[in-house]
């Protein structure tokens, strides 16, 4: 098979994950290292709530082996609050602190997460334009929360400038996204939020990924991402459904269930 | 609890090319075009889609399609391995979908309703049917899952050339809302140029229209082509398998008949019906079977296949005689004629649009014979495009005319000749 298929988390640094994924005597210190032993790419969502340095990306890549890839979530100054004429330059220091994973050839792809109220209107998509151009040569994944942006056009737009559309599970509740598995560039990007309706709205972070994915919603992905291996090169697949380790567990899991299709070694 | 969409739209984007690429595998991964060879002001019929990516686009004339890709391949069209590959498609299809239909082409709607416990979510029942078709046939397809066949055919165009999505029910105007408006089935065309002239481009744009802006704007499809917008479609899924579809049409004299002339006609007549029905859902046939009910009540039964399928009046016509000539076996009044379709298949290719003007001879003529003429077919649509307009007895042959006014004296003209003929 051409395409590489990689699985792992959104996150690793979790506490609660002790004694669930992690050694109990396992310092937290070593849990990327460890992570690392089990996963062979992480998906870092600090990023987005602080903006990441060179120093901290070394040593995450001195951490975590000589294979493990690193996507990295953009912070929030480029997708939630943006600050018309401010956001370049962010776009520039975030670039920047890449230097490490991109020399090392360890960068699995950059992450804009979209929230809900980015909607599909032309001041919205100048930005977007703008800031994709900005980031040109790196691996771009967009992620939108709000359905009125999945239309052919962004598609198309997509496809044109190699980005990709990262393809999201999410509870099945009215508003969200739709389930689409679209492969716009060489790179295919998909994130397992956990389809937890119940408490997806109004609830903590905890509450809204506490989700443990069933084994046939697995095999379905597993139909899914091989589909998706004919027409990229790379995917990647995140778990962000991080609540008491299910993440860790779901995503072994479907390590388990592509290798059994041949899909992974 | 919502309820779940179960409708699948199955689209194998540019089929031909796509079955070509099976058939010899040097062609994946390479630019190439199905087209005529050697055919005057040939056209290209179909691209890869690499070639797509060349600029290359089906209705293209060869010569320029060349000039504009250097060493462009051109791969002769062989209907007959398209047949096959669609049904093998539709084998697929039919192990899942309690309700079937085989659009032809490439294109399946299945209706998954009550499946659930059988195979699962229908997501994910739809993710394996793609899985099967490409282990086990080794084609793409767009795949889009929607609570109706409108909403998800819009969903697979949106797609192209292939992915999977599923728009939830009670969704479907806000995923159509900005999809390009001509993505909706029905806008090409006159409504296309209209919408376009008044700068509608997005299908929500055309949903927010009133009854009287939309009649104004489009006529009388404008509602229709509306609500579509809304994603609003009652079509259902059309059950049968192509192979058992049969399209037949009978007619019962008021009074028995012995003339043969007046048998033509009414053949004519019934081929005239069958063969628009055909034509409008894409179909070619291989089998004709005329049936004779004589005043006796006795049947007679007879039938044709012919080798390669029959789509155009002037094929059916032949086929239909022959078939009449074996059911029409006595001496004795007649009281009912039917003629029947079957062994259907989807027409292999749009090719009345793209057909080469002039029939080619020497080595490639064996390939082209299953390839409608290009005169005829253009004559047939035009023909079929009045029908459409003015029902199906606007235009018809003038055999059919002269003989229904002497099978019936009682009517002086032609159109209450025909009309003497009693639809069963």
């Amino acid at each position: 098979m051409d395409c590489e298929i990689r699985v792992g988390t959104s996150g690793f640094d979790y506490p609660e994950w002790r004694e669930v994924f992690y050694p109990h005597e396992l310092e937290r210190k070593g849990y990327l290292g460890w992570y690392a032993g089990k996963f062979d790419t992480v998906e870092l969502n600090f990023s987005y709530y602080r903006m990441p340095e060179e120093r901290q990306l070394h040593e995450f890549l001195s951490k975590a082996g000589k294979d493990c890839l690193f996507s990295i979530k953009a912070h929030q100054s480029l997708t939630h609050e943006i600050v018309p004429g401010a956001w370049e330059e962010a776009l520039a220091q975030y670039r920047g602190a890449l230097f490490p994973l991109v020399n090392a050839g360890r960068l699995g792809a950059v992450l804009f997460q979209f929230p809900p109220s980015f909607h599909y209107e032309a001041p919205r998509r100048k930005y977007l334009d703008a800031l994709l151009r900005k980031a040109e040569g790196l691996p771009l994944v967009v992620e939108f929360r709000n359905h009125d942006w999945y239309n052919n056009r962004v598609f198309d737009a997509l496809r044109e400038r190699g980005v990709a559309l990262a393809a999201i599970d999410l509870p099945d509740l009215p508003n969200m996204p739709p389930p689409m598995d679209l492969v716009t560039s060489p790179l295919a990007y998909v994130r397992l939020h956990g389809r937890n309706g119940e408490t997806w709205w109004g609830s903590d972070a905890a509450a809204r990924y506490d989700y443990c994915y069933k084994d046939e919603e697995l095999r379905s992905w597993t139909l899914r991402l091989k589909a998706m291996a004919s027409n990229a090169r790379r995917i990647l697949v995140y778990f962000n459904n991080h609540w008491r380790g299910q993440a860790p567990h779901n995503a072994a899991t479907l390590k388990s269930f592509l290798a059994r299709e041949g899909l992974l070694p | 609890m919502r309820r779940e969409a179960s409708v699948i739209h199955l689209n194998v984007v540019n089929f031909p090319a796509s079955a070509e690429a099976l058939r010899d595998s040097s062609l994946r991964e390479k630019a190439f075009a199905v087209a005529v060879p050697g055919a005057a002001r040939a056209l290209i019929l179909d691209v890869s889609r690499n070639a797509l990516k060349e600029g290359i686009e089906p209705g293209m004339r060869v010569d320029e399609a060349e000039r504009r890709a250097p060493g462009l391949r051109l791969v002769p069209p062989s209907p007959s391995f398209y047949v096959e590959v669609n049904r093998a498609i539709e084998e697929i299809c039919a192990r899942y979908a309690p309700l079937l239909e085989n659009a032809g082409r490439g294109h399946f709607y299945l209706d998954m309703g009550g499946t659930r416990s059988l195979f699962g979510a229908y997501l994910d029942t739809t993710a394996k049917i793609r899985d099967e078709l490409a282990e086990k046939v080794g084609l793409d397809a767009a795949t889009a899952l929607a609570a109706n066949k409108l909403v998800a055919k819009v969903g697979t165009r949106s797609l192209r050339p292939d992915g999977l999505v599923c728009v939830r029910e009670g969704e479907e105007g806000s995923f159509l809302c900005h999809q390009d408006v001509g993505l909706l089935p029905g806008v090409e065309g006159k409504p296309a140029r209209i919408l376009e002239t008044v700068g509608i481009r997005e299908i929500g744009e055309l949903a927010a229209l009133s009854d009287n802006e939309v009649l104004g704007l489009l006529g009388r499809q404008g509602p229709a082509l509306r609500d579509g917008a809304r994603g609003i479609d009652g079509s259902p899924v059309q059950d049968g398998q192509l192979s058992a579809r049969v399209i037949e049409h009978r007619i019962r004299f008021d009074s028995d008949v012995l003339d043969s002339d007046v048998l033509d006609a009414v053949l004519t007549i019934l081929v005239e019906r069958c063969g628009f029905e055909l034509r409008r859902d894409k179909l070619a046939a291989r089998t004709v079977w005329a049936e004779l009910l004589y005043t006796d009540e006795v049947e007679g039964r007879g039938g044709v296949t012919s080798r390669r399928p029959l789509a155009l009046d002037g094929e059916l016509i032949g086929a239909a005689r022959l078939a009449l000539g074996r059911a029409h076996f006595r001496r004795v009044r007649v009281a009912e004629v039917a003629l029947a379709l079957s062994r259907l298949e989807p027409a292999g290719l749009q090719l009345d649009l793209f057909a080469p003007e002039a029939t080619v001879s020497g080595p490639l003529a064996s390939s082209l014979r299953d390839l409608p003429l290009g005169r005829e077919a253009s004559l047939q649509e035009a023909v079929d495009r009045s029908r459409r307009r003015y029902g199906c007895a606007s235009l018809t042959h003038g055999v059919s005319l002269a003989a229904a006014r002497q099978g019936d004296s009682r009517h002086g003209d032609a159109r209450q000749g025909i009309a003497a003929f009693r639809d069963v």
